[in-house]
């Protein structure tokens, strides 16, 4: 059942935050919606959006504009509450968000001409870019990127700071990142793990990349 | 805010709308697309597939993007190639490849491949195409399979024509070496031969022939009898060839059958001329006009009947002085002569009468032969001819008992244009064979019958008959019945060839039928009135 008391109260704090994102993890938020539970459960998600206040034009919402970043989550939440979704689902959706960004799309071809001498600072590059062309607020440190290595020694450390939005979003970002490795080193037997947080007392996100 | 910011502002809107109208653009293209489309990055996974290629593939893009291009692949090392080779050329690279499906179903398509690059020129990763070409597959192996099986059909035949052409061809050499036989046959006849096509026109003749009309065969082939007939060397040989034109005025156009007609040609050169028509199955394709040179034969005849001729006539004279010496004998008028003397000259005297006989028949065959048989026709009435031969073997019949019946016609027979003397010799030559081969107190009957155009005369008898074998000599010279010669020793085997020359020179038939032991029935037949 949903705690609309909860998801009102929720809403209406993420609805008035004044930070930005960008159309495109919006479009790609319904795509997997529409995927996973039809045109019907897309509705339904955008109907309890409407409900819970939000006020922007979701059937025209263009991947180059920015809206309201508290957007992002709330879309997570309604379906997670409609659907009964676990944080798998949540990572999977954060997973899948690459795939149909219209903004990756467009912008990513561009990383891989610099594939075949990844180092540190070419990632950090890269993943500085996909947040900037984002989101309006937070900031990526790789610490850690071993990828030249031996597979069993293939290693990474992310950091996301200044970026305290809502928590459902960390389960989001453990997929974002994975597919993101994925594409620009084409494993996929990796694992990302979430070991700080800024919802559990810690000062930024710190996601470890590890073989599986 | 400054003008600057403003500018900056109104640019960056127009960027986004731009960029929006970009991408509603790319979603409707790439949705419309009815090529599978799908782009990979450089390590060869899959970020972007459109509707076309999701359908084709069955899977949704969300299931696809992301994984590896070369597990769609059931032949993963030739996609890996595949992309190699559009990375290391320019241009776009095309390979028949099978997609695995959702279904684990094989999909074989045609997969066109180029590289995305940017601005610098460096490869940032690909775009593939999809064709299907399963239906083009399908369409291609059926027709492959009716391609082969045509060309099997095709091959069959091919085989069986081939060995219908060698078989006509082995036909051709058979019917060609055939061809050459037959035309060496011809050339290198004794005979001269011509052959007539069913028009009639000379489309052969051999060297033979050639030399018996001192002609060049290019000069007379293709030449009508008619036509030839205007030709000097060749005139001859077209009047005894041709009909008669109505017009009289000498060969018609069609051949006349014939044999062994003869042909003088200047002074020396007797020819034997014989027509055959030639047919092709129930159709005349033509005639063959054979010229066999009798000239020697003719000649060697010639002078032999000249010998035969003067021979007799040589003979004559000693066998009459003999007749009349023995006659007188006989008679008395030299003195009593004693019985036994008497039987020794009558013998003596019936010997020479035979021989006299002979002599007489050896000069009439030789007056036939030499054409000098000449005749002295006049009206008569054939049954007083017979009765007056009939008459002159009275005695004869008489002495041997045989019963001679002559059976004369009802009412009178028109009257024949005959030589009196000879067609008496012509009858009493049948009558007498009748006699001499019946035995005593046999059976002869003569009978006469006739109409407005001919008469017949019919004489029967059951003598001895002629054996089988030998009836087709009957009417040859010198020919006896080995039964006859038993029998009768005198014959001299010249009478019924000079009957038969006797009746066909009257332009009259003889004939007869005979079984040994039972009898011969000789009839002929002569024509009446002025047409002999």
């Amino acid at each position: 059942m949903i705690d609309e008391t909860l998801l009102k109260k929720e809403a209406r704090e993420l609805l008035q935050m004044k930070e930005r994102v960008r159309g495109s993890i919006l479009k790609t938020h319904f795509y997997y919606i529409q995927q996973m539970q039809g045109e019907k459960g897309l509705d339904e998600v955008k109907k309890k959006l409407k409900e819970l206040g939000c006020l922007i034009d979701l059937g025209k919402i263009s991947s180059v504009d920015w809206y309201p970043i508290g957007v992002d989550p709330l879309i997570i939440l309604v379906a997670k509450e409609l659907f009964l979704w676990q944080d798998q689902e949540i990572f999977n959706m954060g997973s899948s968000a690459p795939k149909y960004s219209f903004t990756f799309k467009f912008i990513s071809p561009h990383y891989f001409t610099t594939l075949e001498k990844l180092s540190l600072k070419v990632a950090q590059k890269i993943a500085s870019d996909v947040l900037r062309k984002h989101y309006t607020i937070g900031s990526i440190k790789i610490t850690k990127f071993k990828v030249n290595v031996p597979r069993e020694e293939k290693e990474g450390i992310i950091k996301i700071e200044n970026f305290k939005v809502h928590p459902i979003l960390c389960h989001f970002f453990q997929g974002y990142i994975f597919r993101m490795i994925q594409f620009i080193t084409g494993e996929k037997d990796i694992m990302v793990q979430e070991t700080k947080c800024p919802f559990k007392g810690d000062s930024y996100h710190e996601f470890i990349i590890k073989k599986r | 805010m400054t003008e600057d910011q403003k500018e900056i502002k109104k640019e960056l809107q127009q960027a986004k709308e731009d960029l929006r109208n970009l991408e509603r653009y790319v979603e409707e293209f790439s949705s419309f697309l009815p090529l599978g489309v799908c782009m990979v990055n450089p390590l060869g996974i899959i970020i972007d597939a459109n509707q076309a290629f999701q359908d084709l593939i069955n899977y949704k893009s969300i299931e696809i993007v992301g994984e590896s291009l070369k597990d769609i692949f059931l032949e993963k090392k030739e996609a890996e190639n595949l992309l190699k080779g559009v990375r290391r050329g320019k241009a776009a690279k095309t390979k028949e490849l099978t997609l695995i499906s959702g279904e684990k179903k094989e999909i074989p398509v045609s997969v066109s491949a180029s590289a995305i690059k940017d601005r610098k020129g460096k490869i940032i990763g690909h775009f593939l195409a999809f064709f299907d070409v399963a239906e083009i597959k399908k369409f291609q192996e059926e027709l492959e399979e009716r391609v082969k099986k045509r060309t099997r059909e095709l091959e069959e035949s091919r085989v069986a024509l081939m060995n219908m052409l060698e078989d006509i061809e082995e036909s051709r050499r058979a019917a060609e070496e055939e061809k050459d036989k037959t035309l060496a046959i011809i050339t290198n006849f004794t005979d001269g031969l011509l052959f007539f096509d069913r028009e009639t026109n000379l489309s052969l003749i051999n060297p033979r022939a050639e030399d018996f009309f001192k002609i060049q065969s290019r000069e007379v082939i293709g030449k009508s009898v008619l036509e030839l007939g205007f030709s000097p060397n060749l005139k001859s040989l077209a009047i005894l060839l041709g009909k008669p034109s109505p017009l009289k005025t000498g060969a018609g156009r069609e051949i006349k059958e014939m044999s062994k007609e003869e042909l003088l040609l200047g002074k020396d050169l007797i020819l034997e001329v014989s027509t055959i028509s030639i047919m092709g199955g129930e159709e005349r394709t033509g005639t063959l006009v054979i010229l066999h040179d009798v000239t020697r034969e003719k000649t060697v005849e010639k002078l032999k009947t000249e010998f035969v001729s003067l021979s007799a006539h040589q003979l004559r004279t000693p066998l009459s002085a003999i007749k009349w010496t023995l006659k007188m004998l006989l008679d008395g008028d030299l003195g009593e002569i004693s019985k036994e003397q008497r039987e020794y000259i009558e013998k003596t005297y019936q010997s020479n009468e035979r021989m006299i006989k002979l002599i007489n028949d050896l000069l009439d065959v030789t007056r036939i032969e030499e054409g000098r048989y000449l005749y002295k026709p006049a009206l008569t009435d054939l049954g007083t001819v017979v009765q007056s031969v009939i008459n002159s073997f009275k005695d004869h019949i008489r002495q041997k008992g045989i019963n001679l019946v002559f059976k004369k016609p009802d009412k009178n027979l028109p009257e024949v244009k005959m030589d009196v003397e000879k067609m008496k010799l012509a009858i009493q030559n049948i009558l007498n064979n009748a006699v001499i081969y019946t035995h005593p107190g046999g059976q002869v009957t003569i009978s006469l019958e006739g109409d407005k155009n001919k008469v017949e005369f019919r004489i029967s008898d059951n003598g001895i008959g002629i054996p089988q074998d030998q009836q087709k000599r009957v009417f040859t010279k010198f020919f006896r019945g080995v039964n006859a010669v038993k029998m009768e020793t005198g014959g001299t085997g010249l009478g019924l060839y000079i009957t038969k020359n006797i009746i066909e020179a009257h332009g009259g038939k003889i004939l007869f039928k005979s079984k040994e032991g039972k009898g011969s029935t000789f009839y002929f037949s002569l024509p009446c009135g002025e047409t002999t």
